[in-house]
């Protein structure tokens, strides 16, 4: 879409893309401010990543970072901080395996009223900060 | 600022969408969620209740997309209607007030 909607400095549009890499086209990378590649520390995920990178990048989009999920231990962490710096991915967030996402999603809920303590509620809200700081978002007001 | 997630099918994407939105929502921001994977989990994930999500309808193309070429001749796809419009029709606010439209398939067609 060449349009989406006209955004106020507060708003914030959340767009859950298409797992494919055939999604990643001229029209869809015009649509996003930035776009987080979200991958697990094992191969296949992170083969994934390694192609979307580049692509979007390649589209045209210059904001293109990795957010690292359900990392167990530090061996998922090494293995994923390895293979992004030897490609030159910028890792934005890292969530962990939490088995509180697992539970909220047999019960249909969002992990976030499930538990609000949760690690992976508060590794998103560290991915918040960031996304915060790099992108300029302004804080909202009265809150 | 509009926020893409994407990442292989099974990586996560789809919760950490969610989970992000209602923490920037809580935070004060103004947040709608669009989900344009052809399996949408997303509104389940943001905790809709069963109610909000039988009321989403999946937006179909013709009703607010034109295909219109710029300045510079590139063709876009342009919504048609205001965008709060769109959200009252097919879409509807969950937890922490997040918009949620499901547009499966809209995002990037034209010949962009």
């Amino acid at each position: 879409m060449g349009e989406l909607p006209a955004q106020r400095p507060s708003d914030v549009t959340i767009l859950d893309m298409e797992a494919s890499i055939e999604h990643l086209t001229r029209g869809t990378v015009r649509n996003v401010g930035v776009l987080l590649v979200v991958t697990e520390p094992y191969y296949r995920s992170l083969e994934t990543a390694g192609r979307m990178v580049p692509l979007a990048q390649e589209l045209g989009l210059e904001r293109v970072w990795v957010v690292a999920n359900k990392v167990r231990d530090g061996r998922d962490e090494a293995a994923l901080r390895e293979y992004c710096a030897r490609r030159g991915f910028d890792i934005v967030g890292q969530v962990p395996f939490d088995e509180r996402v697992t539970e909220a999603d047999h019960l249909g809920r969002a992990i976030i009223d499930h538990d609000a303590n949760a690690p992976a509620v508060a590794a998103v809200q560290d991915l918040a900060d960031q996304l915060v700081e790099r992108l300029g978002l302004p804080i909202p007001a009265g809150v | 600022m509009r926020i893409g997630l994407s990442g292989k099918g099974g990586s996560g994407k789809t919760t950490v969408a969610a989970r992000l939105a209602r923490v920037l929502a809580r935070r004060g921001y103004c947040v709608n969620a669009l989900d344009d994977d052809p399996n949408p989990n997303l509104a389940t994930a943001l905790g809709l209740t069963p109610d909000q999500l039988h009321s989403l309808k999946r937006v179909p193309r013709d009703d607010i997309l034109e295909e219109r070429a710029d300045a510079d001749g590139h063709h876009a796809l342009h919504l048609t209607r205001p965008f709060e419009e769109v959200l009252g029709e097919y879409g509807t606010h969950g937890p922490d007030n997040v918009g949620v439209l499901m547009m499966t398939g809209l995002l990037g067609a034209g010949k962009g």
